[in-house]
């Protein structure tokens, strides 16, 4: 397809806030990081994005269930996902205009280390927690219960400096005691 | 807020406010359809733009001032009724044809129209032709998208650079 030179022309001459409110209409944060690939000023375009959204979800085999990952796929996944959210958190300074962070990922050990560097640095206005596990509750027995409060301990305990950028905390499929509940909300304060 | 003159349209007293383009053309509307327009709405509360005056746009031309007013005019009576929580599923199935046909048109056009809703903070407007644009990229792979946007092939500086971008950026691209 040939287009007239004046239609890109036209398009480098609109300013970045209007090309990241395109970015913004695609489908995915990963979609517009695909679609930045255009060129020098498109690739810094999605740092400018208010509210980029990275869940792990994304990054599951399309024909996987989610409660019958193999250690394997999630591993797979956990790392396309800590690559997610570095890109978004290792950007300093002016570059970085992130209000708020929208993160979905697994709860398990093992890998709170990049939630902490969230709070280390300042490039991150806000973040949107959504903790989930991998098992459904018909198979969520007392053994594996315990294993997801000590995880969910562990985790408060590893990032307890970046609860307080928490806006919206979301927790599904997961059970609390009251006196845990209360815990974890007054860490977000 | 009460907006008498702009009652059932059909009494023909609707007040009008004259709008003039880049290149000098004046265009008159009904003054509810240009203050979908934010900019132009706090001119028009004040009073401007009516009799001989007219409100000039230099940074929009002819052309792209009649499409845009197109929108304007398709849109005030939904807009006037406060977004429209009363419209029937026929005046918004209608709104939505006439959405889809509406921004079926040359790119270089979109980016004029884009650029003028963003000036003149037409929200829907610019909303309406960003998704346009994002559904013209969705799916693509990033030489697919290149052609789609109109940009040369890459020269091999830029074909590294895009490469590097892909290597950097892996996760996106599985």
């Amino acid at each position: 397809m040939d287009l007239p030179r004046c239609t890109t022309d036209r398009l480098s001459a609109l300013p970045d806030d209007i090309l990241v409110s395109i970015l913004e209409k695609l489908s995915s944060t990963r979609e517009a990081i695909r679609a930045s690939v255009l060129s020098r000023r498109w690739a810094k375009l999605p740092f400018q994005l208010p509210e980029p959204e990275i869940s792990i979800m994304e990054f599951l085999p399309s024909d996987s269930q989610l409660y019958e990952l193999r250690a394997a796929q999630l591993s797979r996944a956990m790392e396309s996902f800590r690559g997610a959210v570095s890109t978004f958190t290792s950007r300093t300074g002016a570059q970085a205009k992130t209000r708020c962070l929208k993160i979905e990922f697994f709860l398990s050990d093992g890998r709170t280390s990049i939630l902490q560097r969230l709070a280390d640095k300042n490039n991150v206005g806000a973040l949107q927690f959504a903790i989930r596990t991998t098992v459904s509750k018909a198979e969520c027995d007392e053994k594996l219960m315990f294993r997801y409060a000590r995880h969910f301990h562990e985790f408060m305990a590893a990032t307890s400096s970046t609860f307080p950028l928490l806006t919206r905390p979301e927790l599904k499929n997961l059970w609390f005691g009251s006196d845990d509940l209360v815990a974890a909300l007054a860490m977000c304060l | 807020m009460a907006a008498p003159e702009s009652g059932d349209g059909n009494n023909g007293a609707a007040r009008m406010v004259t709008l003039i383009s880049s290149d000098n053309t004046r265009f008159e509307v009904e003054a509810a359809a240009a203050s979908l327009s934010q900019t132009l709405q706090l001119t028009i509360l004040d009073g401007g733009g009516g009799g001989g005056d007219g409100i000039p746009l230099p940074n929009v031309d002819s052309a792209t001032l009649s499409k845009v007013l197109e929108y304007c005019i398709k849109h005030a009576p939904a807009a006037a009724n406060g977004g429209a929580p009363n419209a029937t599923a026929v005046d918004r199935a209608e709104l939505e044809r006439f959405d889809n046909e509406f921004v079926n048109i040359d790119q270089s056009v979109l980016y004029s129209l884009i650029m003028a809703a963003h000036n003149l903070e037409i929200e829907g407007l610019q909303s309406l032709v960003a998704k346009k644009v994002a559904d013209m990229i969705k799916g693509k792979s990033p030489m697919e998208i290149r052609r789609t946007l109109g940009f040369p092939d890459p020269t091999p500086e830029e074909q590294a650079e895009m490469n590097a971008h892909m290597l950097e950026y892996g996760w996106a691209y599985e």
